[in-house]
């Protein structure tokens, strides 16, 4: 049987022992690989090939102001939820009601723009062979297969996924060695020619900030309580920020490749770069080595996506913030089964638009609406129990300058957004009051007040 | 060339799938085999296969009838999952309503009967504080002290996640282990820390379930006696 003396040696747990080094690299690149393989070009049609890669480094720096909050309320809500727990406890139920649908937004775009790019694809494959594609019974078909395998609740194993993981990985690494020279003394780049200085000036680079979010988008979810939280208080931050390291490595890689052999102009419009670049390279080899990575790529973060939306949407149904009847569980699988397959149509009808930019545009805000909100919950967080009040798992250093830092960035770029895609921001803008005022009206009444708050915190201060 | 390719394509996919089958089994196996280590506690004990990923084992354990069965709750957002024994004692108690105390509660214990009951109740003070605690009827009260008395330490311990009492016997809810937190995070895959259930972790719990169910039917009389 566990007793205080084993939970006490668990307080003891390094980094080392829970993530191994391979654990490391893998939490970068196991979670958001996609980013490296579609999206993140669109900020070189905002910014250039320049503009692009500081939006890069300056979104690692809001991500890294993530990391450090996230890390120290998760560790401190011993709780299911992320974001959307530690809203319902430090500010109240129309926050937490809006930032639960923050995360299902953000997953549930991310997965139609997933399908997308598997459909668009396989089009672009085969108008290589002369075959004009329609590509979305293959986003249907994509979506479809991946809601089954989540209802089924596979054990997808470590082997499997590792191989899709590393397969991923490794195809962009040959395309660097291939692309570099670095096996044959032959480079094929040409950034003395193609590298512009910044097009559009100092403005473009804030307006390519938006796209600079993707290449991070969902790094923060390797922020995960264990019911035996605090004994891994130290190992959320640390694998976090690995990750974050990691993920600079690979973008800046991916930058590398990709801008010495796409004209910007292009670059900034495709759907798929760096496949694009290997097709460029005029390998067979790599070209379908590049297709099944993306195509893996693509997938994994799908089947992520479907995972993590349906269990938000789940958790928000349990709580009655919405019907709870999509709380249910299937007796035989242990899936909410029925949040995965009301999502599936919302995921379908954005990825037949076919405007890839726009979807991901709606996945970024939902996202950065949640780190908006990361801001000021942590100012909130200190304020209503201070440092001593509350057993910390983690203590994020400098405060309050990473919620400082994090509130500006945030505000750039929605103000970057708002260049390029200012429509989109004022319709979510407009969808999440108005889904606040059903709330309020119609939804409030049935949520059972009492049961909200499941930590056992003192009263906070001034209350 | 496109043939060689095509070629190489379906022989990797192929071995592929054939890994992924083989590791599979190898996990089904590793879950069937849950039991083995503890089977012998148990007099007449059968393990059935009821559909979901772990098998129930039913036995008699120092006379009583006991139910065994794990259950990998993989439902949480933003949480790595926890492999659950839920261990159910089944003996009629002379009860006039159920009572059950969850720790640590999240909202989403879908295997739990908290949600189902009426009243939500405060507990004593020589409870843990982390606690939801539930009745049905509204209004009936359980009997605190003989309940806590007979739970003993098991209360305090972390791993301890639930009780559940009412006239039809006594349940308890356990936390095995977690799954492997590096690969849930980078993979999301479901490897359970441990495979196996110990009798050493297993008697302790058995015993509980015994200590709150006597507790239970001891009456007043004999209690001051």
């Amino acid at each position: 049987m566990g007793t205080a003396a084993t939970a006490g040696q668990q307080e003891k747990i390094s980094l080392l022992k829970v993530l191994g080094p391979v654990h490391v690299w893998a939490l970068g690149v196991g979670i958001v690989l996609v980013g490296e393989y579609m999206g993140w070009n669109f900020s070189v049609a905002k910014g250039g090939a320049y503009g692009s890669l500081i939006a890069c480094w300056v979104i690692g720096l809001l991500y890294t102001c993530v990391a450090m909050i996230d890390s120290e309320v998760t560790s401190t809500v011993a709780a299911a939820g992320g974001q959307y727990t530690q809203a319902k406890h430090i500010i109240g139920p129309l926050m937490a009601f809006n930032v639960g649908l923050y995360l299902v937004m953000a997953y549930t775009m991310l997965e139609a723009a997933d399908a997308l790019v598997v459909g668009d694809l396989l089009k672009a494959v085969a108008a290589q062979y002369g075959a004009d594609l329609d590509p979305r019974p293959f986003v249907v078909l994509t979506i479809a297969f991946l809601a089954w395998l989540n209802y089924r609740g596979v054990f997808m194993t470590l082997t499997v996924n590792f191989v899709i993981t590393a397969f991923a990985f490794i195809a962009i690494l040959v395309l660097f060695f291939n692309a570099s020279g670095l096996v044959d003394g032959q480079s094929v780049l040409l950034h003395r020619d193609l590298l512009v200085d910044l097009p559009y000036g100092w403005i473009g680079v804030l307006a390519s900030l938006q796209f600079g979010m993707w290449y991070y988008l969902g790094i923060e979810g390797t922020c995960q309580a264990a019911e035996e939280v605090r004994s891994a208080g130290r190992s959320i931050p640390m694998g976090t920020m690995g990750g974050m390291m990691t993920l600079l490595i690979a973008a800046s890689l991916t930058w590398y490749i990709c801008t010495g052999i796409i004209p910007w102009e292009y670059l900034g419009q495709a759907t798929t770069p760096l496949y694009d670049a290997a097709r460029l390279m005029g390998s067979v080899e790599l070209e379908v080595m590049l297709f099944i990575g993306t195509m893996f790529a693509a997938i994994a973060s799908a089947n992520g996506c479907i995972n993590d939306a349906s269990r938000a949407w789940f958790s928000m149904s349990r709580d009655r913030y919405m019907p709870h009847w999509f709380g249910a569980v299937h007796p035989r699988y242990r899936t909410p089964y029925r949040s995965i397959l009301f999502l599936i149509p919302i995921a379908v009808s954005f990825a037949f638009t076919g405007l890839l930019d726009q979807v991901i545009t709606f996945s970024i805000l939902s996202g950065l609406l949640g780190y908006t909100f990361m801001s000021f919950n942590i100012v909130r967080f200190r304020r209503l129990w201070p440092l001593g009040s509350i057993e910390r798992g983690y203590v994020h250093p400098y405060h309050p300058i990473p919620c400082i830092v994090l509130g500006v960035l945030c505000s750039a770029t929605y103000f970057a957004t708002y260049l390029g895609y200012g429509t989109s921001l004022l319709s979510i803008m407009a969808f999440y009051i108005l889904v606040s005022i059903w709330f309020v009206v119609r939804r409030y009444p049935f949520v059972k007040r009492g049961e909200q708050f499941t930590m056992p915190w003192p009263r906070p201060k001034g209350y | 060339m496109e043939a060689g390719l095509i070629a190489a394509l379906a022989v990797g996919g192929g071995a592929l799938a054939l890994w992924h089958r083989r590791v599979q089994r190898g996990f089904a196996a590793e879950r069937a085999a849950v039991f083995d280590d503890c089977r012998a506690l148990f007099g007449e004990a059968v393990t059935e296969d009821c559909g979901t990923d772990y098998p129930r084992l039913s036995g008699r354990y120092q006379g009583a009838s006991f139910e065994l069965q794990p259950l990998l709750d993989h439902i949480g957002y933003r949480k790595v999952p926890s492999l659950w024994l839920s261990l159910t004692l089944r003996t009629p108690l002379p009860l006039a309503g159920t009572f059950d105390v969850l720790m640590r509660p999240q909202n989403i214990e879908f295997w739990s009967a908290s949600a189902q009951l009426e009243e939500r109740i405060d507990l004593p003070a020589d409870w843990p504080v982390h606690h939801i605690a539930k009745v049905s009827p509204a209004g009936w009260r359980p009997p605190f002290e003989r309940l806590r008395d007979g739970l003993g330490a098991l209360a305090e311990d972390p791993p301890f996640k639930e009780l559940l009492v009412s006239a039809r016997g006594v349940r308890l809810v356990y936390r095995l282990s977690g799954v492997q937190r590096a690969h849930y995070l980078v993979l999301r895959s479901l490897l359970p820390e441990s495979t196996r259930i110990s009798p050493d972790m297993l008697v302790p719990l058995l015993d509980a379930a015994l200590n709150v169910a006597s507790a239970l039917k001891v009456t007043p009389l004999e209690k001051a006696a």
